[in-house]
Order: structure tokens, then C-alpha cells, then sequence
């Protein structure tokens, strides 16, 4: 398996590293401008709080033609005036190799997981590489649990702007949350800690040759770790501040990506999710401490709108995909003036079932379905943000837990509506533990 | 003279009646194909009703039935059973002038069984233009409904009516009606769609897309929001 994953000189270079007790992959294309302050960040937490650990930092790299993969092995910790007291047993090694398969972020995580399965990692952590906002702390809080406290995902826990993160806010968490009863609050937060048994359940997974190699890892391995019954847990990190995309991104491109892997892990892992009842607490280590946000400046008018184009001209698709009540419901927003919009929170939670039934039955192609979500997506934002200009984050927060819990009350009429028997329920990895037991077996 | 036109007349009678005779067993035979046509082609249309739920569920699993559940009631299923009552019936009808045992009919069913792979194609280049134009009307009205362009159902319109002139084109080629005029009567109309959208776009569409691009261009920049 390991020549398909990984290239003979990569499988080479590991050999002659030997074991690594951790390992830290950086997936990467055309990030040269921030690659190296990734590398340097990682390296210097790995020093100053793992120095007894022997470490591998991994770059899997998708052709960057842009000198990233020179920047990841130029970076030298050395550079930066830091005091490390702790002096490390064995220097940090160094991999970058490009990834087999299917280009995607997915393929890049697969030859991580396989390099820290060879070199019998104990625990193991993924970092984007186009952070700017990373310290060394951030790779003790993604490492620490797996090695000393036995959990096997830790998912990031990211202090963000109210308005920030609303494919997360309004759909990804509070779906997973109602869907498998767990509170991941960054359920696709891009950065996480993993055990190397859970790298290996990942690797046992046959998804490499799906959407989950290009996109939909995040979303896949935090539902992995969670419906295979490993021991979950999150940190904070902090804020979250990567390099600027590229402004005229896709925005209906990302939320059919989003969107769509959640969706088909839902039939994935029906037999999971549809006995669930409730939610509960995931631990979260760290020390939360505020942060100072930038404020993110909205065009409401322009949401607005593209909600009402898609009420005047879309109603061919959502009458295929929306049950009759909910189609009944959006269609009286449209008398509502832009300063009285309002899309009611229990809607758009009927709304986000009624699609997710929908493209399960399949009664409309699964890329018109998703693209067609958008608009009322923006309006979902639109009354969203007109509603929280003058809230603090707690008072967000309050709102964003009275949506989760409409979630988790509605669900029964998610199941109403889904399609087909349960699906027979997936093997759980031998050693798995219960989620969150304490008697997990030893990392 | 009375005497030869009786005779005439009874010698004519007398072919009738044997013309019939002879023709006879051919009508009935013809008339109980047509009717256990029918009889098989409404059975199996009644089977594939009585199958519905699960024929439905089935072509919904092959990824095929999300257009024609659209059409009528009774989804896909029902689409499909109608069409196999045509088909049998059809077939039936061919046999049954086939069993009249005349020149005409023997020439028609021949002909028609030559002609069944032209139509055939005809019918499969006619279906994936509907599905094509379908799949790509919709594609074009949700991309302009999410990019803010005005006229979506327009453009919508624009790709279903293109992909069907194509589609109707190419279905003539197979059915070999009219070759000739009906490709000549494309191009003109190909030609002066094209020339007419160069115009709009030359003329007047320029100046909108210009506003729409400077438009879309000053909305990114203003807004910095993380989706994600």
C-alpha cells in the first residue's frame, strides 16, 4: 500500500528516519509566502514542549509551483529569538513529498496518515499551510490530549468574529450536532490533533478514490472520529487568521463542496445518526482568553436580493426539493421589505432537512440541488447578521445554542422524510473505545 | 343479354364472396393479434404499475428518474409502463396488417422494420436532448441566479430552445426527413442568433456587463466575510 501512497524515495526517506513518536503534516499548494512560518511555529512548539519526542514534520505537497516546497525545508527555527529551555533530545526531522491520487487537500491528509502509520506515531497533528495567525502553542493543544490524557481526534475550537464562519454557524455545526450528538464546534475547522490508531482507521476507510480526496476531508474525519466511536475532544486556539483568498472564490462552489460531504456522510452513517437522541459536551482544553477581532463588513442589501432572485426565478428546483409548507413559508418572505427580511430560525432548520431528504431520494441532480441552496443560504446570513448588529459574541453565542437546539427538536422530522430503511451499521475499528469513555485504550 | 349480365353479375358476386372468404381468416387473425396486443400491452402496463414504488426506487438508484419524475403523475414508473404499453401495442398492430397477407401490408411492415433503427436513434438523439437541454437550462439558471445576472429565465430559455434546435436537427439527419432544408433552415437560424447576440453584445449587453462586472468587483471588495 505504501508505493501507492506514497513515491519509493518518500517510503526511502522514512526509513531512514526510523520511528517518529509524532508527526505534524502541513498539506500545501502554492503557499511559499507562508508556508515557512508554519514550519517554524510547529518546529518550536515540538521543542519547547516535546522535547523528549522523537518528531516528523511532513509538507504533502500537490505541485506547488511557486517555491513552497523549498520554504518548508529553508525554514530554521533557529531564526526566531525565542527561548527554549528545554533542550530536545533529537532534532526535528524534516519530510516534503508530493502526494499520489486524485489532487485534492484529501489525497495530501492520506499520505500524512500512511507516513505516520509507518513511523508508528503516537500522536499526530494537521495544519493549513497558509496560517498566519499559528504559535507554538497551538501544537501542544492539537497534541497534548492524544499523548497524555488518551482522546483520539481533537478538533479546534477557533475564537472568530460573530459573522464569520456562517456555513459553520448555520449549517455544518448544528447539523452534525443534531445528526450525531456531539458539540464539535468546528467540526471544519482545518486543523486537528489525531491519534496513530485513528490515522489507521482513517487509512482503512475506502473513500481515497471519492469527493473526500479533494475536498470534504475535515467535515469526513470529524464524522469518522465521531460515528467510529473515538474518544473526541477540542482546544482553543484562539483566532484564526489565514492568508487572503482569492475575493471572487466561488461561493456556491464551496457551499456544494460543504454542503454535499455532509449530506453523503449522512448516508454513510444513517444507522448512527437516526437512534440519536440529544447532544452532549465535548471537552475542551486550553485557556480561553478573548481576542480581538477585525470587524467584517457586510453587504446585507446584496444577500437580500440574491435570496429574492433565486425566490423569483428558482422556484422550478426548491418545489421538487422543499416540502410543500416550507415552499408555502419562504414564498411569503417575499412581501417583506429589506429592512423587515427575516427568515425565521425554524425554517431555515425545515429547509436544511427538506434538502438533505431531498438529496437523498435524489429527486433533483445533487449539483443543482446544493448550487441551488445558495440563495437562501445569503437570505438565512442576511437575517442573521440584520438580527446580531447589535449583539455581543455572548448573545450570539445564546442564538447560535437556540438554533442548535431547533436542530436536535426538528430531527424528528428529518426522519420522517428520509427515504429507505436504516443502512446496516458500519464495523467499528476493533480498538475502538466508547465516545469520551475513560478507559480507552492506550494511545 | 339479361342472361349474360346475370351471369356477369353472379360471376362477380361469386369472387366477392370467395375474395372475402379467402380474406376472411386473414381479418380475424389480424383482429385477435390486435386484440391480445392490446390485452398483453395493458398487462404489461398494469405489472409495471403494480411495480411502481419499487420501479420507482429502482431507476431513482440508477440516477435516471430525477428528470421524468417530473413529467405527470405517478413518477417515472408510470412514464415507463405507458411507454411500454405503446411498444408492445405497436408491435402488435405491425404483426396484425403483417396477417393480412397483402402486397401493401407486407410492403408497410417492411418498411417499417427498416425504418425502426432510423427511429430508434431518432428516439435516443431526441431523449438526450431532452435530458441535455434539461440538465443544462437548469445549470445556466441557477449559475445566473447566483451571479447576480438579470434575465436568468432568459438565458435558461436561450439553452433549452439552442440544445433542442440542435437535438431536432440531429433527429432529422437520422430519420432522413428533409435533410437538406432542415440544415439550411439551422444554419440561417444559427447564423442569425449569432449575429444577434453579437449586436446585443456590441450595442447595448456590453455596457450592462461592464455595470454588472464593476458591480460584482465592488460587492467582493467590500465584503470580507469567512464563510467557512
Amino acid at each position: 500500500m505504501a508505493e501507492k501512497i506514497l513515491q519509493p524515495e518518500t517510503a526511502r526517506a522514512l526509513a531512514a528516519f526510523g520511528r517518529a513518536d509524532i508527526v505534524v503534516g502541513v498539506p500545501s499548494f502554492n503557499n511559499a509566502r507562508t508556508i515557512g512560518r508554519v514550519i517554524q511555529a510547529i518546529e518550536v512548539g515540538l521543542q519547547k514542549y516535546f522535547p523528549q519526542s522523537s518528531a516528523l514534520i511532513v509538507n504533502s505537497d500537490g505541485g506547488s509551483t511557486d517555491g513552497t516546497r523549498e520554504a518548508a525545508l529553508q525554514a530554521r527555527a533557529e531564526d526566531s529569538h525565542l527561548l527554549i529551555l528545554s533542550h530536545p533530545l533529537q532534532p526535528v526531522q524534516r519530510l516534503v513529498t508530493p502526494y499520489h491520487g486524485i489532487p485534492g487537500k484529501g489525497s495530501a491528509f492520506r499520505a500524512i496518515f500512511r507516513i505516520a502509520e509507518l513511523a508508528e506515531a503516537r500522536a499526530c497533528a494537521v495544519v493549513d499551510a497558509d496560517l498566519r495567525s499559528i504559535t507554538p502553542e497551538w501544537i501542544e493543544l492539537l497534541l497534548r490530549p492524544q499523548l497524555h490524557a488518551n482522546y483520539d481526534y481533537v478538533a479546534p475550537f477557533y475564537q472568530r468574529h460573530k459573522y464569520d464562519g456562517t456555513i459553520t454557524n448555520s449549517i455544518v455545526y448544528p447539523l452534525t450536532r443534531a445528526l450525531y450528538g456531539c458539540r464539535v464546534r468546528q467540526p471544519i475547522g482545518g486543523d486537528f490533533g489525531f491519534s496513530g490508531r485513528l490515522a489507521r482507521h482513517y487509512l482503512t476507510q475506502d473513500v481515497w478514490d471519492t469527493d473526500v480526496a479533494r475536498f470534504g476531508i475535515d467535515i469526513w474525519m470529524t464524522t469518522t472520529a465521531i460515528c467510529g466511536g473515538f474518544r473526541v475532544c477540542q482546544s482553543f486556539l484562539g483566532a484564526k487568521i489565514h492568508d487572503a483568498k482569492d475575493p471572487g472564490s466561488d461561493l456556491s462552489a464551496m457551499l456544494t463542496q460543504v454542503v454535499g460531504s455532509v449530506f453523503r456522510l449522512m448516508e454513510t452513517h444513517e444507522s448512527v445518526w437516526r437512534p440519536a437522541r440529544g447532544s452532549r459536551d465535548v471537552p475542551l482544553f486550553g485557556f480561553r482568553f478573548d481576542v480581538g477581532l477585525e470587524p467584517v463588513p457586510v453587504n446585507l442589501e446584496r444577500m437580500i436580493q440574491h435570496f429574492h432572485r433565486g425566490l423569483a426565478d428558482l422556484g422550478e428546483v426548491w418545489d421538487l426539493v422543499l416540502q410543500p409548507a416550507s415552499a408555502r413559508d419562504l414564498r411569503s418572505l417575499a412581501r417583506l421589505s429589506p429592512q423587515d427580511f427575516h427568515l425565521p430560525d425554524d425554517l431555515w432548520v425545515r429547509v436544511i432537512y427538506d434538502f438533505a431528504a431531498a438529496f437523498h431520494a435524489r429527486r433533483v441532480h445533487p449539483d443543482h440541488l446544493l448550487r441551488s441552496l445558495t440563495p437562501l443560504y445569503m437570505g438565512r446570513v442576511a437575517s442573521f447578521v440584520a438580527e446580531t448588529r447589535e449583539s455581543l459574541a455572548g448573545e450570539v453565542e445564546e442564538k447560535m445554542e437556540k438554533l442548535c437546539l431547533l436542530y436536535e427538536q426538528e430531527k424528528p422530522y428529518l426522519i420522517e422524510q428520509w427515504p429507505g430503511s436504516p443502512a446496516p451499521q458500519p464495523e467499528a475499528p476493533p480498538d475502538a473505545a466508547p465516545l469520551h469513555s475513560p478507559s480507552a485504550s492506550p494511545a | 343479354m339479361i342472361q349474360e349480365l346475370r351471369f356477369i353479375l353472379g360471376d362477380s358476386w361469386q369472387r366477392l364472396v370467395q375474395q372475402i372468404l379467402h380474406l376472411l381468416p386473414n381479418v380475424l387473425a389480424m383482429l385477435l393479434i390486435l386484440v391480445a396486443g392490446w390485452i398483453v400491452a395493458r398487462l404489461a402496463q398494469w405489472i409495471l404499475h403494480g411495480m411502481s414504488a419499487r420501479l420507482n426506487a429502482k431507476l431513482r438508484s440508477w440516477g435516471i428518474s430525477t428528470w421524468m419524475d417530473e413529467y405527470g403523475r405517478g413518477g417515472a414508473a408510470h412514464l415507463v409502463a405507458r411507454l411500454a404499453f405503446w411498444v408492445f401495442f405497436g408491435v402488435s398492430i405491425l404483426m396484425a396488417i403483417n396477417a393480412l397477407h397483402t402486397e401493401i401490408g407486407s410492403r408497410l411492415v417492411t418498411s417499417a422494420f427498416l425504418y425502426m433503427p432510423r427511429l430508434v436513434t431518432a428516439a435516443l438523439v431526441a431523449l438526450a436532448g431532452l435530458l441535455l437541454g434539461r440538465y443544462l437550462a437548469r445549470s445556466a439558471l441557477i449559475w445566473a441566479v447566483n451571479e447576480g445576472i438579470g434575465p436568468a429565465r432568459w438565458i435558461a430559455a436561450g439553452v433549452r430552445v439552442g440544445i433542442g434546435l440542435l437535438t431536432f436537427v440531429a433527429a432529422a439527419e437520422q430519420l432522413a426527413v428533409a435533410r437538406t432544408a432542415v440544415l439550411a433552415t439551422f444554419i440561417i437560424l444559427l447564423s442569425g442568433i449569432v449575429l444577434a447576440a453579437a449586436l446585443a453584445v456590441g450595442l447595448g449587453a456590453r455596457k450592462r456587463l461592464e455595470q454588472w462586472l464593476d458591480r460584482r468587483e465592488s460587492s467582493l471588495e467590500q465584503e470580507h466575510l469567512e464563510h467557512l
